[in-house]
Order: C-alpha cells, then structure tokens, then sequence
C-alpha cells in the first residue's frame, strides 16, 4: 500500500470511529450526511468504487426526504459504518469484498421509496450445530413483524432476562427427557409447569410479545398435563422440545438484535408450533414432524448465547430438583477472577512476610501464634477462593441426554445414556472448554459406535444400546469415561486406514494403543458413510487438540463387536499447578510433575556423545536424549556439566528424555497465570508461575518441549 | 457537492483535534516522547524481568504485576538505539494497547519519566514526511511546548507488532 493510501487509510478509520461516536450521543441528519460525504471522499481516494457509491447513495437519500425516510437512515448509520469498517477491514488485508455492497445499496432504495428495509444480509445467521438438517434461508424482504421485535426495554435487564430464561430453558429440557420416561409423575409436570410460566411472564413484562405467546400455548399444554386433562405421550413430548429449541433461538436472536445485528424471522416456525400444540391439545397431534417444521435449528444453549459475552455466568446452575430452596447467587466471573488473584497475592505476600529473616530474630510465642493463625487463615481463604471456580458436570451432562436422544430417533438407533458422577467439580473454565468435545465424542459413539437394532439382534445384544458417561476423580485428576456396547474399534481397519493415508509404514510395529491413538491424525476417518453429523474426519483431531490445551490426555480401550471406553484424563483445575521447580542460571523454570519420570545427578560414564557432542544419557540401560535447558531458552551462567547439574527425566506421550538444569529447588503447586496474547504462539512455555518471593517463573510445556527439540534435530 | 473541499477542509481539522489532550512525557536518551495519559495505567519503578525465549531482543520478558503477568518491552531497544544500563530512573509505564478488538496490558521501558503536559492543538504538528527511511506510522504528530520537541506517540502501533511477536518469528 502506498504511503498515500496508508494515510488516507488512516483518516477513514479514524473518521469511521469518530462517526460511530458520534451516532452513539446522537447525531443530527445534517451531521451525517456531512460525515458520510467526507467518507464518500476518502473512499474516491482510496479507489474503493463500490463503497464510495455506496456512501454517496446515502447521503443523497436525505434531500428532500420525508422525516420518517430520515428517521430510518438516521438509525441506520451505525450498522452501515460498522459495514463500511469491516470491507475497510477485507479491503486492506487483501481479503475480497463481500457483495454487502448490493444489499446495502437495495436496503436504502427501499428506505427511500418508503418500503421496509429489510432484506437480511446472508451473512448474519447465528452460529449452529444442527442435528436437523435446515437452517431458515435467508429470508424474502419482511414487513415489520411481530417477530422484529422492538423494545425500550432496559439492554441489562434485557441481557438478565435472557441468561435467566435459558436457565430456565435448561431446567425444562431436563424435566421433559425425565417425564418422558415417567409421564405420569405429577411433580415433575408441576415442576415443568413453573419455570414456562415464569418465562412467560418475563417475557411479557419486557415485551417480547412472540416468545410470551409461544410460551402461552405450551403452558396451556402443561396446565392440563399436570391437571391430568392431558395426557403426556411422545406427540407432546416432541412439541414441548421444539418449543424449547424454537424458544432458545429466540432468544439468540433477541441477543442479535440487543447487539444491533440484523434478526431472523421466526414467525412461520412459530405459529406452525402453536397451531400444532393447539392440535395436540385438541388430541389430534400425532403428526408432529410435519406439523412443526423440521427446520427449527437446534441450538444448544452455549451456541445461542456464547457465555463469554453475557455478564452474570459464575455459579453453579439451578437444579432441577431443587427450584425452592434456590440459594444459589449470580457473580460476574470477572470479579471473581480478580478476587482469586488478588487472594494469590495475598497468600505469597504473607509467606514472604513470614520468611522474613528479621522476623526471624523477633520472633517470640506470641508473634508466631499469631503468623500461624495469619497462614492458617490464608490458606483456607485460598481453598475457599479456588472451589469458587469449580462447578458440577451436571449442567454439561444434561446437555448430552438431550443429543443422544435426538440422534438416537433420528439415526432409528434405541440408545439410552446413562450419567454417573454429575456432581463431580472441575474449574468453570474447563467445564465450557471440554462441552464440544464430548459433544463429538457422543455423536461418534452413537452414529459410528452403536449399531444398528438389526445387527445388535444379530448379535444376541440387547435391543436397547448403552452409552455411559462417567465422571469421577481419581489421582488428582478428573476423569470424565465415554463407554459404548457398541461395535467397538477394529484394529486391523485403523491400521489399514494409516497405511493409505501415509501415517505410518507396513512394517512399522504399533501396539494396540498406539494403532488406537492414530485415530486422532487429522483427516482420519474409518467411516464408510459420512453423516451430516460425523465421518468427515475433522473431529478428533480437534478434541485432542482441545483436550491436550486443558493439559489433558485421551486414552481409548475397545474391544472389537463389545464396544469402547474413551478416558479423559484432566487436571482438576486449570488454575494451580504441581509443580517442581528448577534453577537453570539465575532464572527459575516450574516443570509440572506430572510430566516428571524421575530425577538424577549422572556419572560420568552415563553421559554419552555422538559426533563429539555430549547428547545422550544412559539410565539403567535405556538411552535417552539430553537436551539443555540453558540451550532451549537462552540463559546465560547455566551449569554446562550435566554431572554438575541435575538431570530430570521428562515424558511426554511415549517420548522420553532428559532435561539438564543446574538444581531442583523444591516442589510446589504454583497458581498458573497466562502469558496473555503476546506469546500464545511460545513453544516450550505452558505459562507463567509466580513463585514464592513474587518473580515470574516460566512453567515448561513438556509436549512444546519435544517439538522444539526434533525442530533443531531437523535444523 | 464539494466533497473534497469537505474534506480538506474538515478532515485535517479533524485528526488534529482529536490528537490534544493531556500527554504523559517520558524520555528515551535525549528525546523526548508523549503517549496520551488515558492509555497509560500505571508507572512502576525498574524491576526484574523475567526473560523469555524466541523474542526479539526489544521484548525483555514477563513480570508479575499485582498477580497478572504482563510482558515488558525496551522502547530503546525497540526504536534502535544503543542499550544502556538501566539507572534509578529507569522506569515501567504500565499502558493499555488495543489489539483488535481486545485490550493488552503492555510494559515499556523508558530512561526516565518527566510530567504530564496538557497538550492543545495549536502546539501539535502533523508528522512531517521523513521519506522511505523513517517509519513514522506510529507517531501521531510532534509537539512544541516550552520550546522543546515532543514525539507523540502512537503505542497501539508502536507494540502492534509485539501484540503478535511471535507469529512471526513461527511463520
């Protein structure tokens, strides 16, 4: 780009932000057009045709325009800038443009002429996992509908309103799947019943006309349920979950449009629904699946609202079964964030206070009583901080009943999926973390796992399939099982499939858990049909990568025609290391035990060169690479020596060798703390430490480790 | 529609003014810069680095600030000039650099910091054209206040390149 361009680049931006201001307090017809011509001056300059007509179109519209014409074009600027800065965006990353250009373009012909805007950019649907084939295409220009829903409600509460509903949302779901095994418990129709009626109400408070009627008629339904009018078979059943999915995507689409983003319109799904739960009460809904359209998108509840962007995710959800005695408070997970680090702080700072040598001299029963207590209170303080991070599986687990359910009906397999451990704890941040991948893991064990009812008969198994998930601690760490009676792993297959695929050679000999991990190559697939669900070999290389990022591990077991156990291994909280730490020169490395085989201070004899360089160490028998630390990351004054220094014996996957450092300092769980965006691409480096006198010490990615090591083998 | 004259008339007029305000000083050798006041959190006096490795020599390492460990960049080594040893002087400024659409918490360090100068237009210049030799992307403008030059500086361009260090250095 030339120096020119760059800066007219720069004024275009910068007049972009100023005007995105600007609309912000409120600006005046007059303001824009101004604005927008200067723009439509830049973009001339910058030779951006399209978005300069664009630009010129708009302020055109505002002569002689009727008030109502300018009203409409006033609140359109700001979508229209944040258009114009995204294809400034593409524009100067080389990126094409995107044809918004044409859309816009009709949008404000139709302002002008005093039709409704709206054709919805293609580009604006909401992210979705479907398990029903159709997403709504993008919609023919609409009237302003009912479903554009307009509100002068208040954005919190409005925000409040929809992470309370989806709660409430998720209760619902699991009531249903458990009334569907049990229609005729009167508690849990009751129990159903209340949190419909609450989201009715909230909704109609706020003015969200579409979701109260929506709400209204399933309420209906469940009044005469719980009243026993009705009775609750696989009909209902079906149209109280589409109403929970078609309810879910309002929502989303609520948060779009709080956003300022363009809506969907959900108005024909949702009065084909009521129509059909009118149906259904009048008993004559047996034809649920043409009746409510299939195209509702199943959006689970991650996907409709991303947590991250919604204040207000902190503690343990509602229970099903609890509803009443519901002591359970809501905390921005920022301030618990900065809470926990600020209680970090505190715990080192008095450990230093108490290490004190000067202390040391004055020390007298009192004043120790006293630093006892001081510490003691510290470190029960730092306990309570970190378990408010930990939260149940339950929430994650329910998720997947659902799935299974739906995949089971549709694949025309009978699949049942039982949950064990749902109060087992793990850190908030890994219970988000690990959702996709067991979603994934779920949907291989049904679709490619299970079989179908036909060759289970044939098999003298029974008719009902059984997928079990398990959480539990164990060592330290949690420990989340996926087991299937399904057809479990061929090995021969996978085998055959790595050949062709060039992972690994004819000859090579390869144990069964290693035959079993190939699995995990990306683009590896053994599926002989893909699903719109799975087979497309994209999935598991990506949950391995997601679990290995959690510092965990996947361990597979299968017997081929019983079935297959997969075994997350996972570190219990993301937050605190255990950690050894190492001296290497003046600086301090934190190595996570978990990766530690052992430690030794060689002999001369142990120590063996190749090509004159001292690379291999002998540990009863066994020969191992040896790598330096002081090498690997630069550090000056470091023991050269290895029978100087120490060895530790690290092991990563199956790989083993041997770090040199000057000393081992001392084990201890060490709170992690990222390194932030600057070095997220760092090899080697897991993260930081703060250590015990408040220094940063790097905390070693073992796995990082053996990459950079075949990288200077390869160089 | 006179666009152009628009424009000129009123895009100039406008990068100036959004450029005066109140600039914290610091120097670096014997110049001396500005970085709006509003980006800067906090300043802290010199302490140890932790090094860390596969980064330019400009990016010093990590250090723990109050639990958060922020990296810490040497504006000297950044800008090319000769180390120096750091002296009591020798100070952090804490800034908040944009990148993207998130906010990084950054350190730089500088010879010493001198005052917070309220800055207004008419002391602000645009930055004169140095030829292809000089990147001047990162300044804002130059200021003359009490007769002597400010470079003011523009720190989400200067360390943008730092934001994504090692994408580089990998690619």
């Amino acid at each position: 780009m030339s120096k020119k361009d760059k800066q007219t680049l720069k004024k275009t931006t910068d007049l972009l932000n100023k005007l995105a201001c600007d609309t912000v307090v409120g600006a005046t017809p007059i303001e824009l057009q101004t604005g927008f011509s200067q723009l439509e001056g830049l973009f001339k300059g910058l030779g951006l045709e399209p978005l300069r007509r664009l630009a010129s179109l708009y302020v055109v519209s505002f002569f002689d325009a009727a008030s109502a014409v300018c009203a409409q074009l006033s609140e359109r600027a700001p979508q229209l800038l944040e258009f114009f800065t995204r294809e400034l965006e593409a524009w100067e990353l080389g990126k094409e443009s995107s044809d918004g250009v044409a859309s816009w373009l009709a949008r404000l012909e139709n302002i002008s002429n005093g039709l409704p805007a709206e054709g919805i950019p293609a580009a604006q649907k909401p992210a979705l996992a479907s398990s029903e084939a159709e997403v709504p295409p993008a919609a023919e220009p609409k009237e302003a509908s009912d479903d554009a829903l307009n509100f002068a409600a208040d954005p919190e509460f409005v925000a409040m309103f929809i992470t309370e509903a989806l709660d409430h949302l998720e209760s619902i779901e699991a009531l249903v799947l458990e009334i569907e095994k049990t229609p005729d418990n009167r508690e849990l129709l009751d129990n159903v019943f209340r949190p419909f009626h609450t989201v009715k109400g909230n909704a109609g408070a706020l003015g969200f006309k579409p979701m109260q009627e929506l709400a209204h008629k399933v309420e209906n339904l469940l009044d005469l349920a719980r009243k026993g009018k009705q009775k609750v078979g696989p009909a209902e059943i079906e149209i109280i979950l589409k109403a929970v999915d078609l309810t879910r995507a309002l929502l989303g689409d609520l948060k779009q449009i709080s956003e300022g983003k363009a809506g969907q319109d959900f108005t024909a799904q949702r009065l084909a629904l009521q129509e059909a739960v009118d149906r259904v009460i009048a008993g004559g809904g047996t034809e649920v699946s043409q009746a409510a359209p299939q195209t509702i998108p199943f959006v689970t509840p991650a996907e409709a609202v991303p947590a991250a962007s919604v204040a207000g995710d902190g503690m343990p959800k509602r229970r099903a079964s609890d509803f009443e005695a519901s002591t359970v408070i809501k905390v921005d997970a920022s301030k618990l964030d900065n809470l926990i680090d600020m209680v970090g702080e505190l715990v080192i700072i008095q450990s230093m206070i108490r290490q004190d040598p000067t202390l040391a001299n004055l020390i007298q029963s009192k004043l120790s009583q006293n630093l006892s207590q001081l510490n003691r209170i510290t470190s029960s303080l730092q306990k309570d901080a970190m378990s408010l991070r930990m939260v149940p599986v339950r929430q994650t687990f329910q998720k997947m009943s659902r799935l299974v359910r739906d995949l089971g009906s549709k694949s025309g397999k009978k699949v049942d999926l039982v949950l064990y451990g749902e109060d087992t704890e793990m850190d908030r941040k890994m219970v988000e973390e690990i959702n996709d991948p067991l979603m994934h893991m779920i949907r291989n064990a049904v679709d490619h796992g299970i079989e179908k009812p036909a060759t289970r008969a044939e098999r003298s198994k029974p008719a009902t399939a059984r997928v079990e998930l398990k959480a539990y601690h164990q060592g330290g760490n949690i420990v989340i099982e996926i087991s299937d009676d399904g057809n479990g792993l061929d090995p021969e297959k996978i085998r055959k499939k790595a050949i062709s695929q060039g992972l690994v050679t004819a000859e090579q000999e390869l144990s069964e858990a290693e035959i079993f991990q190939l699995i995990f190559a990306p683009g590896f697939s053994t599926a002989e049909k893909i699903t719109e669900i799975s087979g497309r070999g994209v999935g598991m290389d990506v949950v391995r990568r997601n679990i290995e990022a959690l510092r965990g591990k996947v361990e597979i077991q299968s017997v081929l025609g019983k079935g297959s156990q997969f075994l997350i291994k996972l570190p219990l909280t993301l937050a605190i290391l255990d950690g050894l730490v190492l001296g290497v020169g003046t600086e301090r490395f934190v190595l996570p035990t978990f990766a530690i085989k052992e430690s030794l201070r060689p002999a001369k004899d142990q120590i063996h060169s190749v090509q004159g360089r001292e690379c291999m160490v002998r540990v009863r028998d066994r020969l191992f690479p040896l790598v330096r630390i002081s090498v690997l990351f630069g550090i000056d004054n470091a023991v050269e020596d290895p029978c100087q220094g120490t060895l530790v014996l690290i092991e990563d996957d199956d790989r083993q060798l041997c770090l040199l450092v000057d000393r081992l300092i001392g084990k201890q769980e060490v709170v992690i703390k990222s390194l932030g965006e600057t070095f997220r691409h760092l090899q080697g480096v897991a993260g930081g430490a703060i250590l015990g006198d408040g220094r940063v010490g790097l905390i070693l990615d073992a796995n990082g480790i053996f990459k950079m090591t075949q990288l200077e083998k390869a160089s | 529609m006179s666009a152009t004259a628009v424009e000129n008339s009123k895009g100039e007029a406008t990068t100036a003014q959004s450029l005066a305000g109140k600039y914290l000083t610091f120097a670096l050798g014997n110049e001396e810069y500005g970085e709006r006041v509003l980006k800067v959190r906090e300043i802290i006096g010199m302490m140890d680095v932790t090094p860390v490795p596969q980064v330019p020599p400009h990016v010093k390492g990590v250090v723990n600030l109050r639990g958060k460990i922020i990296p810490v960049v040497d504006l000297r080594l950044k800008f090319g000039f000769e180390p120096q040893p750091y002296t009591e002087r020798t100070c952090i400024v804490v800034v908040q650099v944009q990148r993207g659409d998130s906010k990084i918490m950054m350190g730089v360090v500088v010879d010493a910091v001198s005052e917070v100068l309220n800055i207004s237009d008419g002391e602000i210049e645009d930055t004169p054209s140095f030829g292809e030799e000089l990147q001047t992307d990162y300044m804002l403008g130059i200021a003359k206040v009490k007769g002597r030059i400010k470079i003011l500086l523009d720190l989400d361009r200067v360390l943008s390149s730092d934001t994504a260090v090692l994408q580089a250095v990998n690619n």
